[in-house]
């Protein structure tokens, strides 16, 4: 009977303990993107102040639903919607594990005739019931959040992705290229799209001046020139990048950016790097956490 | 005298016994561990469990009928490979029934077991649902804690289990199904079922589990010792739990003489053995601590008694951190496994008390993997 009842102190007390500790300890919604560190791949969630919560890419495994379990209450098991930049394992392998566990209101991905066994196995993951409706996202097009939050679609055009076959070289020259503006902070998304590449210099003039860059490519070779970061002007850089065999980060990329006076926030470093957006003045800070 | 003799008899049987399956034992390794006659490539194979999937790779187990025996492959994550999908590999087989990253190349889906197809779809059904309730990681801590379905922690949650030496706890063990069985018992008799409905219901939930949990040693050590349990409860006969670990022990060995190479086999009939051998003569000299540790202190002790010199001599690891680990979180499992079967039980009626409950448990989660934190710093 005594063993009972000090078990069940134990027990309020461990519970009280952890509940104060978890209130405090979960965020509230506000302006916000978080890098995921998902080893070599891509996932960025965004949050805006009133719960709009968007996904740029699921990463290669379960690395981003985990971490989405720490960034989001145990309670909120919703997101309004995922871009799937491109058709490559590191960008949309995770999406399974994500729609076994949230609910995701609208996919925008541009499906070609690719054939491959992620497309496959993506094809499969789409049509399920977590997941409300599968959009194309091209070139002119855009989201508008209703806090006043913008996303517009830079590139593919409608044409690029219809008229040719897409082969596996090639597949990352069709990704989303999106500029998210928040609250006057813009911040380029463009999956492996490499914007230091001549034949996609003409997208520099539309995006213009930027604030944060996501470095295309994990940091690659051709990711940035010295064309492109004179057009887009980062201030921030983030390397989304793990263990890899291609040599990314490039030491030319990195040394480019140094020299333009970028910061670069590395994930295989930093970890999961999140930038908190501030609505009143328009400014951001960076905040690190390491692994 | 008439004792005296009914212990001898007893010995001598039990002895002969032994005697017996390790000669059968003997046979069926030497049969099984002859050098295989793979014949020429592709080998044609079943995946006979779901795939494990671990960062870049998945991990198949891969059943060849004409060598009866099963291979352990390690694949791209993509394609995805599922129970029952009949492949064609490209590569022998080392002497371990192991292959890395071999050409392999889908023939067809079902072509596995009717029953089993059947667990693992409910399996799949699982994983949802618990995903849908819980954020991860808690998900995969849930189920491997109540269900015994082992996935992927993650890299530096797996190291932290594992210097924490608690790992046990995640995966299915006996101590799983002790948790169960006493659930499933407990529930039966409150809402009044009869003892005989109560056993046949735990038999079956039990070997669902076992299946569930991918037929792991342990699950089947210790399904097998309940399952006497319950036949020596339901024939009237006296439970000779030590006696029957033996006969378990040795007739698993019979099955699959390969076993004498699997530390989870040891460790489950070591641990397991501890309980009954040495429990009782340690349970005296803590008559001074708490009650509230003293149950869950003097049982990792006596396991301790076994699994720290077998880990060191398998692993040349010696791991005393489980001692205090375990003290602190084993109370939990069983609130954790009620918190988590309640919680898919009302997913069912009503979502938003199924989410209340499940942070309830996720709490109970969190304070395990804030401890094992602490005990590993």
């Amino acid at each position: 009977m005594k063993e009972v009842r000090y078990r069940s102190i134990l027990m309020v007390l461990v519970i009280i303990v952890t509940v104060v500790w978890y209130v405090v300890s979960v965020n509230i919604p506000h302006n916000r993107i978080v890098f995921i560190n998902v080893g070599q791949g891509d996932a960025a969630f965004i949050e805006t102040v009133d719960g709009f919560q968007i996904l740029i890419d699921t990463g290669f495994d379960s690395r981003a639903v985990s971490a989405l379990g720490s960034i989001l209450p145990p309670w909120d098991k919703s997101i309004d919607l995922v871009i799937l930049t491109h058709l490559h394992a590191d960008h949309v392998g995770g999406l399974r594990d994500i729609s076994n566990g949230y609910k995701i209101t609208k996919v925008l991905v541009n499906v070609q005739n690719y054939d491959s066994s992620i497309v496959a196995e993506l094809k499969e993951v789409l049509s399920r019931d977590s997941i409300g409706s599968v959009e194309e996202f091209v070139a002119g097009e855009s989201i508008i959040i209703p806090s006043g939050v913008t996303l517009n679609a830079i590139w593919p055009k409608s044409s690029y992705i219809t008229s040719r076959e897409v082969s596996t070289d090639d597949i990352n020259d069709t990704s989303i290229v999106v500029v998210l503006d928040m609250f006057g902070v813009k911040t380029l998304f463009s999956g492996d799209l490499e914007l230091g590449r001549e034949e996609f210099a003409h997208l520099l003039n539309i995006i213009g001046d930027i604030d944060i860059l996501k470095v295309p490519h994990h940091g690659s070779a051709f990711s940035v020139s010295n064309r492109s970061l004179d057009w887009l002007q980062p201030e921030v850089a983030i390397v989304s990048v793990g263990e890899n065999s291609y040599g990314h980060p490039h030491s030319d990329a990195l040394g480019l950016m140094q020299r333009y006076g970028v910061n670069v926030y590395r994930t295989d470093v930093y970890g999961n790097v999140t930038i908190d957006v501030k609505e009143s003045d328009s400014s951001y800070r960076t905040v690190k956490q390491y692994d | 005298m008439l004792r005296f003799l009914d212990r001898k008899f007893f010995l001598v049987s039990f002895f002969l016994v032994v005697v017996l399956m390790f000669l059968v034992g003997c046979v069926r390794g030497n049969y099984i561990m002859k050098d295989n006659e793979w014949g020429e490539v592709p080998i044609r194979g079943v995946v006979s469990k779901p795939s494990y999937e671990n960062g870049l790779y998945q991990i198949l187990t891969v059943s060849v009928k004409t060598v009866k025996q099963e291979v352990k492959i390690i694949v791209n994550r993509y394609p995805q490979y599922e129970y029952g999908d009949i492949i064609d590999i490209w590569q022998v087989p080392d002497k371990d029934m192991f292959l890395f990253s071999p050409k392999l190349q889908l023939v067809s889906h079902g072509g596995g077991n009717v029953f089993y197809t059947y667990i693992y779809k409910i399996r799949e059904r699982l994983i949802i649902n618990i995903s849908t309730l819980y954020p991860e990681p808690y998900s995969r801590l849930i189920l491997g804690i109540a269900f015994g379905v082992r996935m992927d922690l993650g890299d530096e949650l797996e190291e932290q289990f594992s210097s924490a030496g608690v790992t046990h706890i995640m995966v299915a063990s006996g101590y799983n199904v002790t948790v169960i069985v006493t659930a499933i018992w407990g529930v039966l008799s409150a809402i009044g079922v009869s003892k005989n409905v109560s056993r046949w219901i735990s038999v079956g939930i039990i070997l669902v589990f076992t299946v569930l949990a991918g037929l792991d040693p342990p699950v089947i050590r210790a399904a097998v010792m309940v399952l006497f349990l319950v036949a020596a409860e339901g024939f009237g006969r006296q439970y000779h739990p030590l006696l029957i670990l033996c006969y378990v022990g040795i007739g698993m060995l019979v099955v699959n003489p390969l076993l004498v190479k699997s530390l989870s086999f040891y460790l489950s009939v070591g641990a397991t053995g501890a309980i009954f051998v040495v429990r009782p003569g340690i349970v005296k000299y803590f008559d001074l601590w708490p009650s509230v540790i003293r149950d869950d202190l003097i049982t990792t002790v006596s396991v301790s008694f076994i699994t720290v010199p077998l880990l060191w001599v398998w692993l040349l690891k010696i791991q005393l951190t489980g001692l205090l680990t375990n003290l602190l979180i084993l109370w939990t499992v069983p609130y954790i496994t009620f918190g988590a079967v309640f919680s898919l039980i009302v997913q069912s009626v009503n979502m938003p008390l199924a989410r209340f409950i499940a942070v309830g448990v996720t709490i109970l989660l969190k304070y395990m993997l804030v401890m094992v934190e602490v005990v590993i710093k």
